[in-house]
């Protein structure tokens, strides 16, 4: 899926992208799934969608020219907000029925 | 499906309207007529002390009362009846929280008709082994 920030070209099960961090599409604030970008309602739970699709967890400098100077708190507090988007990837790995099967036995 | 022989209670907590049909309707066509619906976990724990069901079809997102917070109430009432949480939360971290919770079987939604039927041989072959150990 292609960033709608940056326009990396990520992986499609990722739910933020790997260049800025924005969300790859509608994010839910009540069930946390990610929908398609410019979802109205949550597919899910159906929750009306009422934050922007580009919603990004911490913002970072792009493209050529905007470079910007971070203070050593600030580079230590980015460092802990990506720590954080990277724990909250892994505890929202997506299992399928097999694998759910698997942990009911 | 070939109906069970002893005629087990069930109950179906979902908000969704068109899950609460479709499950009655599988059910129903398993041969168990005996269904209860509930509309949230609020009124599910309501019917759940009255009725005292074999078997909990549970849905996890409802208003008032979630899935998750209902089955903890439900296993402190009877830590025996079998519970299949129904539902389209496929976040590991949600699922071992429903097992953690003490619930029995877990099905994705969508989930196929077939797939349904093979829970609940699961569930009525528990539930029969249980009648011969009495």
């Amino acid at each position: 899926m292609e960033c709608p920030n940056c326009k990396t070209e990520n992986d499609d099960k990722k739910r933020f992208c790997t260049t800025c961090g924005t969300a790859l599409g509608a994010l839910c604030k009540r069930c946390g799934k990610i929908g398609k970008a410019g979802d109205k309602f949550c597919g899910d739970c159906g929750t009306p969608i009422v934050a922007s699709s580009n919603e990004r967890l911490f913002s970072l400098p792009s493209g050529p020219g905007s470079v910007k100077q971070y203070a050593p708190d600030e580079v230590e507090e980015l460092i802990s907000l990506r720590t954080i988007a990277r724990d909250e990837e892994a505890a929202s790995e997506r299992v399928t029925q097999n694998d759910i099967d698997s942990i009911f036995g | 499906m070939k109906a069970p022989l002893i005629s087990y209670s069930v109950l179906v907590i979902d908000d969704s309207p068109h899950s609460r049909i479709l499950l009655l309707r599988l059910l129903q066509r398993s041969g168990l007529s005996h269904v209860e619906l509930a509309v949230n976990g609020t009124q599910g724990i309501q019917r759940f002390k009255a009725l005292r069901p074999d078997i909990v079809f549970l849905d996890a997102i409802m208003p008032e009362m979630d899935g998750l917070t209902a089955l903890r109430e439900i296993r402190k009432i009877d830590p025996d009846v079998i519970v299949v949480v129904t539902t389209s939360l496929s976040e590991k971290e949600k699922v071992m929280q429903f097992k953690d919770a003490g619930a029995n079987y877990y099905l994705l939604k969508p989930f196929e008709n077939e797939k349904f039927d093979q829970t609940l041989l699961k569930v009525l072959g528990i539930l029969e082994q249980r009648v011969k150990a009495e």
